[in-house]
């Protein structure tokens, strides 16, 4: 989503919902990653200025963790676990399949905006690794025909 | 009050209950080394390596974040602190690199001389190194994150002290430094370029930039910045006798640790190679000689005598800039009425604050409101009457978002442009200075409506006070206020206390008396005179006032009819004194246009840079017999003077300057002036010396004394106490009355007719559809004279843009970078064009200062007596075909 075409109208909307306090913060940034994929860079200082903090410390706080993109992302997360029970399952192979599926690297976004490929360190499943989670939907045990027909299946 | 009694290194000391181990460590002396904590900052307790132990339980803690307890046993110096603290300290420096010596840090590196008293030289860990690239793109600031030890220091100073919040901490774990929101580069972000981030890093992970390698400075030597009215307070960082930097001083009343860009990073025009270094004499055909000092000077006195010989005394004019010292403007005043016996005797703070100080003395029968920096820090409300205190007074804008940060002010902004400071505003008026009187009368009626105005106080202080409060009565024709106003009145009234900047906008508006004389009404109906504020621009503008370096002024700042002060003055300058009202800077230039004038004496005067239509003055001064000229540099293009005499920089002399504030603060001289340079103090005793008698001072504590016996109120000053830090401040002398005592006795106010709240303001003549808008810029106060020649601040920004809205820029079929020509009634300008939205429509901002001189060509000469207009500027805009 490019500059232009971002309605700030709707970060009104989302800002109305909190009370401007400091502790609410990163609930107002998720509600925005939420509505526009990701937290547009020309968001962050109209969200400091309603907070009431300085916009490089929203900037601070984006960066720091990891659950936000300052980047749009694409249709799909596919997160990948390379977690030591995945691992030993074949998580190296999964990976590779995706990434060769989607043509991204690790923590890319694909051109056409379909996918965006993750990895994680656990997903807490190891019980059915390798695993992978597209758009929150778990897909355990998982081979490389599973794995193409899994994202083929993606819109 | 209650007080904690602890043993430290088994003494007993007892401080407050919120006293952290450190602090009370350092009131009794016990050393404890640190390297995140700062004075000026709050604790982080980031680098541990303060550690100190409790003797009771062994703990290591932070003394820096660790309050003091009953009956805590604290060591500092235990095997287990040294140990835990070296080991803090070789983790620290097992990723910074070992460069100590080709760094320009040198010995002011806080982890350096740490390192050195813990006995490390090599931590031997083995380091996960993060090189990150040199980033050297401002002329400012050299930033080498390779270097930085994360102490965040620069992060808290940012956003705590300096209240700009630029950087803050980005990315997290191995990855984590200091950056700006958005990753955008310094230039684009919120950043000022204070610089107080350089001041207070620790390591050489930020540090000035500089042409060539010259290291840190050798010694810091006190001494005041000559860049605006602000008055701050510095220390001249000095190597091999030149000035390679400065740094603020904590114990300063005025700006502590904050300087501003041209503070910290414009000093090395003090010691510019552009600097005259020897008299220049003129020939007929335009070429300079070399005379020496006494030559040129014999020749100037021969020169002046003949002229008031065979035209008059009144045929010959002193000029006096605003860099000069109280010593020097004094002497400026004193030369003119009683030794030539002219009364043209002015200054360049005319064309600046000329309006500002008439209205004010007539309100308040005197300059001084006794407003002070703490007021602003006080406030709960700061109005900003065309005041931009972000460009012209940074030190000060600091002030006034800590108030609005930390303490919750409001802030109301009069302003058409959006500055700095206008993210910061609760309410701003877009209105330009020329609708201002409309909107204060307005504000003073609706306060006076709805009963927010300070009655006991008018009852005490104004003599017809029931007339004083009629004049803003709410009369039935008028306009129902805008929802705007009333929220304004709301927080000027009720009590509030209040902040009211004006700024040199004000004194260089058309319409700057009556504005002056409206806003000191709205403080005075809030029952607030000292919370007026004017910004004097110029380092000593106050000065000049206070020294009667001004026609219609004697020494004092008293009125020429004030008979109060007279005899004194006829006993000590113990001659016939010019006592009627001469012409002002502009009337002089007018009549030597005229030819009635026939020798100008310019002291610390560039006259190109500062009168306006640079081309009619060029011509002017032409006509002129005999143009003499002291100054730093030489004057711009084509040098007008007859006689150019070397001056010195403020480093270079001893002297006293009023800040804005009425501070008067002393310097000395602290470094060696170039060649053959001279106080334009000596140019002027050395000149009377030849023309007549000697005044016979020897030194400026001579001349001082003289005006401290001559100026009501400057007797309770002491050579010495304006030496220390912060000097002293004027209004706090006993022997003159506060300001709110001042006008008890007599009327209050001279009358004077109030705005016409129905009359739209004039418009601009026809064919000249663009208002050009006059902007000052914080690289380049004043006149530019001094930060153009700065290597640093010249490269800064660009200089002949002209900012304008993108529609209109379209309009005109101009894109970002096309060029322009302006043209008003009397000259023309080129510029470059940038877009910005926030630009009024049909509006072109230029910068005010700088070495472009834009503004100069475009400004019509004033009439005399009057402000240089800059509200009623108006052009043509073409684009030029490239």
């Amino acid at each position: 989503m490019m500059a232009q075409d971002l309605e700030m109208g709707k970060l009104e909307e989302i800002l109305r919902r909190f009370e401007p306090y400091r502790a609410n913060l990163i609930p107002a940034l998720q509600e925005v990653q939420e509505e526009f994929g990701f937290v547009p860079p020309q968001t962050i200082p109209r969200v400091a200025r309603y907070i009431g903090v300085f916009p490089s410390e929203v900037s601070g706080i984006i960066t720091f963790y990891a659950q936000f993109y300052t980047t749009p992302r694409g249709r799909n997360i596919v997160r990948v676990c390379r977690g030591t029970a995945c691992h030993v399952r074949g998580a190296r192979t999964v990976l590779q399949t995706a990434m060769k599926f989607t043509g991204i690297q690790d923590g890319e976004t694909s051109e056409d905006m379909r996918f965006t490929l993750e990895t994680v360190a656990c997903l807490g499943a190891c019980a059915l690794g390798p695993v992978m989670v597209v758009n929150k939907v778990y897909y355990g045990k998982l081979n490389p025909g599973r794995i193409e027909a899994v994202l083929r299946s993606l819109p | 009050v209650e007080t904690v009694t602890i043993s430290l290194n088994g003494r007993e000391v007892a401080g407050p209950p919120d006293t952290t181990i450190l602090d009370l460590a350092g009131q009794v002396g016990v050393k404890i080394p640190t390297l995140c904590h700062h004075p000026v900052l709050k604790s982080a307790g980031a680098c541990r390596v303060c550690l100190v132990e409790d003797a009771k339980t062994g703990r290591l803690l932070a003394s820096c974040v660790t309050p003091i307890t009953q009956g805590m046993e604290i060591v500092t110096d235990s095997p287990s602190v040294f140990r835990a603290r070296r080991g803090v300290l070789e983790l620290i420096l097992s990723d910074h690199p070992s460069a100590c010596v080709v760094c320009s840090k040198g010995n002011e590196c806080v982890l350096r001389a740490l390192a050195k008293d813990h006995g490390i030289c090599d931590p031997e860990l083995d380091p996960i190194r993060r090189w990150r690239p040199v980033e050297e793109v401002n002329p400012f600031i050299v930033r080498d994150l390779t270097k930085c030890v994360l102490c965040g220091r620069c992060i808290r100073v940012c956003k705590d002290y300096e209240a700009v919040g630029a950087i803050e901490y980005m990315d997290r774990g191995y990855g984590s430094h200091p950056g700006t929101a958005n990753r955008t580069p310094l230039e684009g972000s919120e950043c000022n370029f204070c610089g107080s981030c350089v001041s207070i890093c620790p390591t050489d992970a930020l540090a000035e930039r500089n042409r060539i390698f010259i290291g840190s400075g050798k010694a810091y030597v006190p001494g005041i910045c000559s860049y605006c009215g602000t008055g701050c307070h510095l220390e001249y960082a000095l190597a091999n006798g030149a000035v390679v930097g400065a740094r603020g001083v904590l114990t300063s009343p005025v700006n502590s640790l904050s300087l501003c860009v041209r503070g910290h990073y414009g000093q090395d025009a003090l010691c510019s190679p552009e600097r005259l270094t020897d008299p220049l004499v003129r020939a007929g055909d335009g070429t300079l000689g070399k005379p020496s000092w006494d030559e040129a000077l014999e020749d100037v006195a021969g020169r002046l005598k003949e002229i008031i010989q065979r035209y008059g005394p009144s045929s010959v004019g002193v000029i006096a800039g605003m860099q000069c010292s109280n010593e020097e403007l004094y002497l400026a005043g004193r030369f003119a009425r009683a030794i030539i016996g002219t009364p043209h005797v002015d200054s360049t703070a005319r064309f600046s604050s000329g309006p500002v100080v008439e209205a004010l003395a007539e309100s308040l029968k005197g300059i001084h409101t006794g407003a002070s920096l703490a007021r602003i820090l006080e406030a709960q409300t700061i109005v900003l009457v065309g005041a931009r205190p972000d460009y012209t007074h940074p030190v000060i804008a600091r002030n006034l978002r800590q108030a609005v940060r930390k303490n919750g002010a409001a802030l109301i902004q009069f302003d058409p442009l959006t500055t700095m400071l206008s993210r910061y505003t609760q309410i701003r008026f877009k209105n330009g200075l020329d609708e201002m009187p409309r909107l204060v009368t307005y504000l003073m009626k609706e306060l006076v409506a709805e009963g927010l105005h300070d009655n006991n106080f008018l009852i005490n202080n104004v003599m017809d006070h029931q007339g004083f409060v009629s004049c803003f009565m709410p009369q039935p024709k008028d306009k129902p206020p805008s929802k705007q106003v009333k929220e304004a009145v709301r927080l000027i009234g009720a009590g509030r206390k209040l902040a009211f900047l004006f700024g040199p906008m004000v004194g260089r508006a058309t319409n700057g008396y009556i504005l002056t004389r409206l806003v000191t009404d709205l403080a005075l109906l809030c029952g607030q005179p000292e919370s007026l504020f004017f910004l004097f621009e110029g380092c000593n503008e106050l000065g000049a006032w206070e020294m009667g370096c001004a026609p219609d002024r004697l020494p004092g700042g008293l009125a020429l009819d004030n008979g109060e002060n007279l005899e004194t003055l006829k006993r000590v300058w113990n001659a016939p004194i010019a006592l009627q009202r001469g012409m002002d800077a502009m009337g002089m230039i007018r009549s030597a246009e005229g030819g009635s004038l026939k020798a100008l004496v310019l002291l610390g005067v560039d006259p190109i840079a500062v009168f306006p239509d640079t081309d009619r003055t060029r011509r002017a001064l032409s006509k002129l017999d005999l143009v003499v000229r002291t100054g730093m540099f030489p004057s711009r293009d084509v040098e007008i003077a007859h006689f150019v005499f070397p001056a010195v920089a403020i480093t270079e002399t001893d002297g006293t300057y009023v800040s804005a504030e009425g501070r008067v603060q002393r310097v000395s001289r602290i470094t060696d002036p170039p060649g053959n340079a001279r106080p334009t103090a000596r140019f002027l005793l050395d000149l009377v010396g030849r023309l007549g008698p000697a005044m016979g001072f020897l030194t400026a504590k001579d001349i001082f004394d003289e005006i401290r016996s001559v100026c009501p109120g400057w007797n309770g000053l002491t050579w010495s106490d304006v030496g220390q830090p912060g000097g002293m401040l004027l209004g706090s002398i006993v022997e003159r009355p506060p300001s709110s005592d001042r006008h008890k006795e007599g009327s209050l106010l001279v009358p004077y007719p109030p705005p016409d709240l129905f009359r739209e303001p004039p418009a601009g003549p026809a064919g000249l559809p663009w208002k050009v808008f006059a902007e000052e810029r914080a690289v380049h106060p004043g006149d530019g004279v001094l930060s153009g020649r700065s290597f640093r601040l010249s490269r800064f920004e660009n200089w002949n843009c002209a900012r304008m809205h993108p529609e209109d820029a379209a309009k005109l079929g101009a894109r970002q970078g096309s060029v322009v020509v302006l043209r008003s009634e009397v000259g023309e300008a080129k510029a470059r064009v940038a877009l910005d939205p926030e630009v009024p429509r049909s509006g072109v901002v230029i910068p005010a200062g700088g070495p472009g001189y834009m503004l100069q060509s475009l400004l019509a000469w004033p009439e005399e007596y009057c402000p240089p207009g800059w509200d009623r500027i108006f052009a043509s805009v073409a684009l030029v075909e490239e």
